[in-house]
C-alpha cells in the first residue's frame, strides 16, 4: 500500500505557477487533490515579479493567484534569505529561489516546494523541507 | 516625458485588463472589517478556545474562513480549466499520480543520502 503523502503547506515557485494552469501538466491534477485534502497553497510576492509580464499568459496565473496565499517578502525574510545563500556554495543568481525557500521555512510543516529547479532549491532548503521536482 | 523608442508595446496597451490584475491581487484579509455574530456549538467553541484566546478568536476564525474560501476558489478555477481543456483522462490522472509518487521518492532518496 502506498504511503500517505500528506503535506500542510505547498509552495509554488515560478515554474510551478506556470505549470499549474498548463493543459497537460500533472501538477494541475495534483492541485485538485491537494485542495481536497485541505493543503494550503502558497507562493511569494517575489515570485509574481518572476512570472507576470503583462501578457495573455498572465490571465490564468492571475486567476490562480486569487485562490492561493501570496506571502509578502519583508525585511526579515529578505535578510534570512541572503544568509541562506551565503551558507551554500551555489554560484549564479538564486535570489528568488532563496526567498521562496525562506518563506517556505516559516510555514506550517510538513511543507513542500514544487519547482523545476530541484538542484538549487535542494541546496538552499532545510532538511525537513520537501523539494518536489516538477521537471521529471 | 515621452516613452523611449525602445519601449515595449505592451506597456502602452497591456494585454491583461487592470481589473483582472487588481482582482487577482485583492487580499481577502484587507479591511474594512465587519463585526458579525455567529452561533456555534459550545463544545466547539471551548475546543477552539484552547487554540485561540478570546482576543484572537476573530483572527483565528477569519484565517479559517479565508483559507476555505481560497480552497473553494481553487477548485472552481480547476473546474474552469477542465471546461476549457476538457476533463482529465484516466491516463492523465494516472500519470499525475505516478509523477507525484516519483517526486516523493526522489525527495525520500535525497534525504536518505543526506
Amino acid at each position: 500500500m502506498a504511503a500517505l503523502r500528506i503535506i500542510h503547506s505547498l509552495v509554488l515557485d515560478a515554474s510551478a505557477l506556470g505549470a499549474a494552469s498548463d493543459k497537460n501538466s500533472p501538477l494541475r491534477f495534483q492541485l485538485r487533490k491537494a485542495a481536497a485534502r485541505g493543503t494550503r497553497i502558497y507562493t511569494t510576492s517575489a515570485t509574481l515579479t518572476e512570472v507576470l509580464r503583462g501578457s495573455s499568459r498572465d490571465v490564468n496565473i492571475n486567476r490562480l493567484l486569487t485562490s492561493i496565499n501570496v506571502q509578502v517578502i519583508d525585511g526579515s525574510v529578505a535578510r534570512a534569505a541572503g544568509l541562506r545563500v551565503g551558507r551554500t556554495s551555489i554560484r549564479g543568481n538564486v535570489t528568488i529561489d532563496a526567498l521562496v525557500v525562506e518563506v517556505a521555512s516559516r510555514l506550517p510543516k510538513p511543507v513542500a516546494i514544487v519547482t523545476s529547479d530541484f538542484k538549487d532549491l535542494s541546496a538552499l532548503s532545510d532538511p525537513d523541507m520537501m523539494i518536489l521536482d516538477l521537471s521529471i | 516625458m515621452t516613452p523611449s523608442s525602445g519601449a515595449k508595446k505592451s506597456f502602452e496597451k497591456p494585454a491583461v485588463r487592470p481589473s483582472v490584475v487588481e482582482e487577482a491581487l485583492a487580499d481577502l484579509l484587507a479591511g474594512p472589517f465587519d463585526k458579525v455574530s455567529i452561533t456555534i456549538p459550545a463544545g466547539l467553541r471551548a475546543r477552539v478556545a484552547e487554540r485561540a484566546s478570546q482576543s484572537n478568536f476573530s483572527s483565528y476564525v477569519t484565517d479559517i474562513l479565508a483559507q476555505e474560501e481560497k480552497r473553494i476558489a481553487l477548485i472552481e478555477f480547476l473546474d474552469q480549466l477542465d471546461e476549457e481543456f476538457g476533463p482529465p483522462s484516466a491516463e492523465q490522472l494516472a500519470t499525475a499520480d505516478l509523477r507525484w509518487e516519483e517526486m516523493w521518492q526522489r525527495y525520500e532518496s535525497s534525504t536518505a543520502l543526506s
